[in-house]
């Protein structure tokens, strides 16, 4: 089946490949949380890949909205001049103000009209592919009532004979039930957007909860997301426990792993904590790093708190290490969390296999466990931290993020 | 009793006395002004007052934009960039990118599309809510002005809105104003926004200041208020 990828890290998978054509979907968002970064950011990848864009205005100018996709770091300019990017300004007419964009409708109150100014948008971009981005579906009801939700079915025809998909933005304000109702009824695909609140938004996570297209309802998998600028959409796990015995080459992880890193040692041995910020593959993610020393212990439970996985590092010449991981796991009571096992030191001779570790350790073939070792063994240096190979640290957060999310 | 209800004084020249000590936290209260009067100064002096105290500050602004507001608070010795430096304030500015200022987002000010963008306006303060909760256990806000939001939006678009953002402040221990111009609403749509509101206060043409309402007992209700060189002074009647 043709889809059209977004490049929102891991939706494309829940959407199996991306937006169908001439179909409609909706970026469901609580009140407070950001949804346009993932259509600005859905509509570059678009874009860059050769499609037309249309991006439907009812709630601010054109400029407003090529000012915000440039502070996410990206730029309109290029498509807009070489006629690929087109605004349908549904905005102006309810200020009062006159439109300065080629399409736009004088009663954005009458959705009849949009839907003209939008066939007319379509016939301009021509026959290749063409996303439309509607900014947004909560201001449709707004302002053009309930009975719109009937005239998008009819857009969705449009959208069939122009070639085109839809990509609505909706707030979901306290609105009647039945409206709610009817706007998840005509969606395809809804990707929502929610939050953990306690006083004020914590965190927030999206959940693709209707693919029509595939029968299959995903509700249930939340991915962790922020907004960064520049940047766009990332995966966002805040807090990875590395654990592991001492000298097993948590340090090693950590700074091999991290954008940027820090440690809080002694004489090479992490007496208080290894912090590390991993960008890597679409998801922004913190890694804490524990002391291996027994006589640390009473901060793993600290440590581990609120983490969301735990890289759990072995040395592979060293069966005493492996016991001591499960001891740790307990302690800082991350037993039951996503798990990877990275086998250290994997090319050290006295290094065993993969399997003989699993039987050593007790662990199911569900938990993966990942043979890492140094990029060059000549330029390690006692009582500092390794640079590991990178498609081996790359391995093991692949591997880990697939479980977490 | 103040302290059950965790009062948190304006610091505004005797209008403590008049409202029972002041405002509790997590209270919006509806303050109905004349267009004709600069309500907006009010509402500056009252963030202000709250920055001298290091209590951080939301100014929601429909109808000036931040620069423009700064300008009109210095010459009552209300030096608002000070909080800026001290990141004590954040802005939600509809103003000026709808009247085309060449301007962008910065640190401390959120530049929304305007009084229809009710979703962006929602992240602004939900953004700013976020900054305050690791600073301080509660904050002064003011939200000027309802009254433009009801121009362009439809009544129950709004009444959404305030049903969605009322909640989100009160837990978040917001407490501060919002205006709205007197004489320019529907009656229904001004019993509708009293009945969502903790409280409301009324300033006629004349400065005259009439409490209806409030969350905590004052014995006055009546006052007069002056407007001098260094800010606002009430006189209870």
């Amino acid at each position: 089946m043709n889809t059209y990828a977004t490049s929102i890290p891991r939706l494309d998978e829940f959407l199996d490949g991306g937006l169908k054509p001439s179909t409609l979907t909706v970026l469901w968002a609580y009140p407070g949380i950001e949804n346009a970064p993932f259509a600005y950011q859905t509509l570059m990848e678009r874009l860059e890949s050769g499609d037309s864009c249309i991006y439907i205005t009812q709630s601010k100018l054109g400029l407003t909205v090529e000012d915000e996709i440039r502070h996410y770091g990206w730029g309109i300019e290029k498509y807009k001049e070489a006629g690929k990017f087109f605004f349908l300004d549904a905005y102006s007419g309810l200020i009062n103000a006159e439109s300065e964009e080629r399409f736009s409708v004088k009663n954005a109150k009458d959705i009849t009209q949009i839907t003209d100014a939008l066939k007319n948008a379509l016939d301009a971009t021509g026959s290749g592919h063409t996303l439309v981005v509607c900014d947004s579906l909560s201001t449709l009801i707004d302002h053009c009532g309930e009975n719109c939700l009937d005239e998008l079915i009819k857009w969705k025809d449009i959208f069939k004979e122009k070639n085109a998909t839809g990509f609505f933005l909706f707030t979901e304000w306290p609105y009647e039930t039945k409206v709610l109702n009817k706007a998840r009824l005509i969606s395809d695909a809804i990707i929502q957007l929610k939050a953990i609140e306690e006083k004020v938004i914590l965190r927030e996570f999206f959940i693709v909860s209707k693919v029509s297209w595939n029968g299959k309802s995903k509700e249930g998998v939340s991915v962790p997301f922020k907004i960064s600028v520049p940047g766009g959409v990332k995966v966002y796990i805040p807090k990875i426990l590395v654990t592991g015995a001492y000298n097993a080459g948590k340090s090693s992880f950590v700074h091999s792993a991290s954008t940027k890193a820090v440690s809080v040692d002694r004489v090479g041995t992490t007496v208080a904590l290894d912090h590390g910020h991993v960008d890597y593959s679409g998801f922004s993610v913190d890694l804490f790093g524990t002391p291996g020393q027994e006589r640390f212990d009473p901060i793993l439970e600290l440590l581990g708190g609120e983490s969301l996985g735990v890289i759990a590092v072995v040395d592979s010449t060293n069966e005493q290490s492996f016991h001591r991981v499960n001891d740790m796991l307990i302690r800082s009571k991350s037993i039951g969390l996503p798990v990877v096992i990275v086998a250290n030191k994997a090319n050290l001779e006295g290094a065993l296999s993969i399997d003989k570790i699993r039987e050593k350790m007790h662990v199911s073939d569900a938990v993966p466990i990942v043979p890492v070792t140094a990029e060059d063994l000549s330029k390690v240096k006692v009582n500092e931290p390794a640079k590991l190979k990178d498609e081996d640290v790359h391995a093991v957060l692949d591997a880990l993020f697939s479980r977490i999310v | 009793m103040a302290e059950q209800l965790s009062i948190i004084p304006t610091n505004i020249a005797g209008f403590d006395e008049i409202a029972g000590g002041g405002l509790p936290r997590g209270s919006c209260i509806l303050l109905i002004v004349p267009p004709v009067i600069d309500a907006h100064l009010f509402c500056l002096e009252y963030i202000y007052r709250g920055i001298l105290e290091k209590e951080p500050g939301l100014i929601v602004t429909m109808n000036y934009s931040p620069e423009d507001l700064k300008l009109r608070a210095m010459p009552y010795g209300w030096f608002l960039a000070r909080g800026e430096q001290q990141n004590l304030i954040r802005w939600v500015d509809g103003y000026s990118l709808n009247a085309r200022k060449d301007v962008t987002s910065t640190d401390t000010i959120k530049r929304i599309g305007g009084s229809i963008a009710l979703s962006d306006l929602t992240i602004g303060m939900s953004q700013a809510q976020k900054d305050f909760f690791s600073m301080n256990d509660y904050y002064k806000f003011v939200f000027d002005s309802l009254s433009t939001l009801f121009i362009y939006n439809d009544p129950n678009t709004i009444y959404r809105f305030l049903r969605t953002i009322l909640p989100k402040l009160r837990d978040s221990n917001g407490l501060g104003f919002f205006l709205m111009g007197s004489g320019m609403h529907d009656p229904q749509v001004e019993m509708t926004l009293r009945y969502m509101m903790d409280g409301t206060i009324e300033i006629n043409d004349n400065l005259d200041l009439k409490i209806l309402s409030l969350p905590t007992p004052s014995p006055v209700r009546a006052a007069h208020m002056n407007l001098t060189k260094n800010g606002f002074v009430i006189d209870p009647k």
